[in-house]
């Protein structure tokens, strides 16, 4: 199973890359898991607080926010985009 | 009407320029996003712009602040801004406001405006403003940039979710934030045909919808935003 993840703002500058493929994760707390794996403690920085996603922080499956899903724990199918982005305030 | 409106009139029809003319449209910041939304605002013939901003002009921001030019370093931005506006149309009226928006200002900066354009840096201001939004009922079309992303959402209070829905907390963000000049000149526009739609009641505005453009990869997306619930700001309208 591969789900595509999709960063915005400061994530992407972070990453080097607007979009990513993972595979075998579960839920998109495995998938977050995955991404700290990947790139390292600043991300957890930006994304993280103890075990919980940070508030500031939005996190969408296909377009909703998992605020209004099952937040971490919203379950993932093949071919799923989760996009990341912190909140966007130049001008 | 004036014939400077004919290759718009097909599409917003007299009715619709009348509107314009009688309509009244604050600009929140006349940086990169401000810039560009208020050129095209005057340019469509809106007929009271008000233009606020505190900052003067420096160099690093000819990269993207097109009303103001290599001669105008060190001018107010609401002065720079206000010459070329009304040397671009004569119709519309100018009022350039120099100050900083804040709680004990923003009712009187903003009360009796039709709708109100995002043109901020920062998150702490829009959060003001968009409580002003949200109490007085007015339109805001939010806007904001980072690198060669740009993002948009209009809020119409009640009708769908305000700033303080989509992000419920401001995290500590970087001062400095990369920004290519063509970036908030896409955002800027769009919050100009945002604004044009609303006063003229042509076509649809992106209420619950978050537009992303990703310049990058030259793509846009739309994300739908529910409104929250909880959301201090909004849930009682
Ligand atoms: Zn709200």
């Amino acid at each position: 199973m591969k789900v595509k993840i999709e960063l915005f703002a400061t994530l992407r500058e972070m990453v080097g890359n607007s979009l990513l493929e993972i595979e075998n994760v579960e839920n998109v707390r495995e998938a977050v898991e995955a991404l700290i794996e990947m790139f390292g403690a600043r991300i957890k920085e930006i994304l993280m607080e103890g075990d919980e996603k940070k508030e500031s922080v939005k996190i969408l499956v296909n377009g909703k926010d998992i605020r209004d899903l099952a937040g971490l724990e919203t379950k993932l199918r093949n071919g799923d985009c989760i996009s990341i982005f912190p909140p966007v305030a130049g001008g | 009407m004036s014939e400077r409106y004919s290759r718009q009139i097909s599409i917003i029809g007299e009715e619709g320029q009348k509107k314009l003319r009688n309509s009244k449209v604050v600009v929140t910041g006349i940086g990169g996003l401000g810039s560009v939304a208020s050129y095209y605002l005057a340019a469509a013939g809106v007929g009271y712009l008000r233009i606020i901003d505190y900052d003067v002009v420096e160099i690093s921001n000819l990269n993207r602040q097109i009303l103001h030019w290599t001669n105008d370093i060190g001018r107010p931005k609401v002065e720079s801004a206000a010459m070329k506006l009304s040397l671009l149309n004569p119709e519309t009226r100018i009022d350039p406001i120099n100050e900083k928006i804040s709680e004990d200002n923003v009712d009187e900066l903003l009360k009796g405006m039709d709708v109100i354009i995002d043109g901020q840096d920062n998150l702490r201001t829009r959060m003001i403003i968009n409580e002003f939004a949200v109490r007085s009922c007015r339109p805001y079309v939010y806007g904001a940039v980072y690198g060669m992303e740009g993002f948009l959402m209009t809020i119409i209070p009640g009708a769908g979710p305000c700033l303080r829905c989509l992000y419920p907390y401001e995290p500590k963000i970087k001062d400095f934030i990369p920004v290519l000049g063509t970036t908030p000149g896409v955002i800027g526009c769009l919050e100009a045909t945002e604004a044009i739609k609303i006063i003229t009641g042509v076509g649809k505005p992106s209420v619950g919808r978050l537009i992303i453009y990703d310049g990058e990869n030259m793509s846009f997306h739309e994300v739908c935003i529910a409104r929250n619930s909880q959301c201090y700001v909004c849930k009682k309208i």
